[in-house]
């Protein structure tokens, strides 16, 4: 047997559940940012992707028809742009009568200019909408008693950033998001921050659930081929968790016989 | 009726019928789903034919984009 075929049944056995939804994947992609639409649907279908984010806007007729490039597709409508939890639900209930979905991305952000997660607001929103029934995915930051709350509350997904929206530095701290593994039970998915792939097999291996990256393949020279190499590294990421790593040592530890012919 | 004033999607509009039907058959998009808020409270599409328009009434009528 390859080893690709010896491997398949774990992959397809590793099935991700959030909420009620279940997915094969763990790469949620973002929509925005794209060169083109006709691009944004190339990397979507490279990535392999089954949930993508999209946000609201007021309709203008000279626009593009998102919807049309991404049938088939489960939608996490976000709640992006928004400052306080009152204009988060406003939002989500837009997107419920809009999408037809009790999915929403929760998404306050600070300010214009801050776009890190204003916590008061979000833990404030993130009950009205769990109470109201909808399937929260939380962007968050990387505070343990924050996260806590939030898989407290009854968030289906706790999603931590790596580092500043479009930042593309990563992490900003990487003991931060493994100490949170420790913690939550929830789904754990790193939102944000994303520049290389091997920071989402990086994420993958130390046991979050899924990736969600938008800028760094939006705004890659070759978005699709892009989509493809997240995909690739965080398929990797996971194996790699479930195969279970080596515990790191002081010392190294000979991988051949320390004598020769003995 | 006589035309009135709306503002739709921030801007001053002016219609010639207060249903909200003619409203969408009009201004809002038919190749994609679309939601319509009436004075910030969001119109279920079932009520739609039951809703009528008046002077001043705050229209938005939004639709999905890309996001992430």
């Amino acid at each position: 047997m390859t080893l690709s075929k010896s491997l398949q049944p774990l992959e397809e056995d590793d099935l991700l559940q959030i909420g009620e939804s279940t997915f094969k994947s763990r790469l949620i992609i973002g929509t925005g940012k794209y060169p083109s639409l006709e691009v944004a649907k190339k990397a979507v279908l490279s990535s392999e992707a089954e949930l993508i984010t999209l946000a609201l806007r007021r309709y203008e007729d000279n626009e593009k028809n998102i919807m049309s490039y991404v049938r088939d597709l489960k939608i996490l409508p976000n709640t992006a742009g928004v400052l306080t939890a009152d204009d988060a639900v406003r939002s989500a209930q837009i997107s419920r009568e809009l999408f037809e979905t009790s999915l929403i991305k929760l998404e306050i952000i600070t300010s214009s200019n801050n776009l890190d997660p204003n916590m008061e607001q979000t833990l404030r929103a993130a009950r009205k909408l769990v109470k109201e029934s909808f399937e929260v995915y939380v962007y968050c930051d990387r505070d343990p008693d924050n996260c806590l709350a939030l898989e407290d509350i009854g968030c289906c997904a706790i999603m931590p950033l790596g580092a500043s929206i479009g930042s593309g530095r990563g992490f900003d701290n990487l003991d931060e998001l493994i100490l949170l593994r420790d913690k939550i039970k929830q789904n754990l998915i790193v939102d944000a921050g994303l520049a290389v792939p091997s920071e989402a097999a990086t994420v993958m291996e130390i046991g979050y659930d899924a990736v969600l990256v938008n800028t760094a393949i939006a705004k890659a020279k070759n978005p699709e081929k892009m989509a493809k190499a997240f995909s690739l590294a965080v398929k990797a990421g996971r194996i790699g968790f479930s195969s279970g790593r080596i515990k790191s040592q002081e010392h190294g530890n000979p991988s051949s016989p320390t004598s020769f012919l003995k | 009726m006589s035309d009135f004033s709306i503002i739709l999607n921030g801007k001053k509009a002016s219609l010639n019928s207060p249903e909200v039907t003619k409203l969408i058959s009009s201004h809002a998009p038919k190749d994609r789903p679309f939601a319509i808020e009436i004075n910030n409270k969001i119109i279920p599409s079932a009520d739609f034919k039951n809703v009528l328009l008046k002077e001043n009434d705050i229209v938005e009528i939004i639709t999905a984009i890309g996001g992430g």
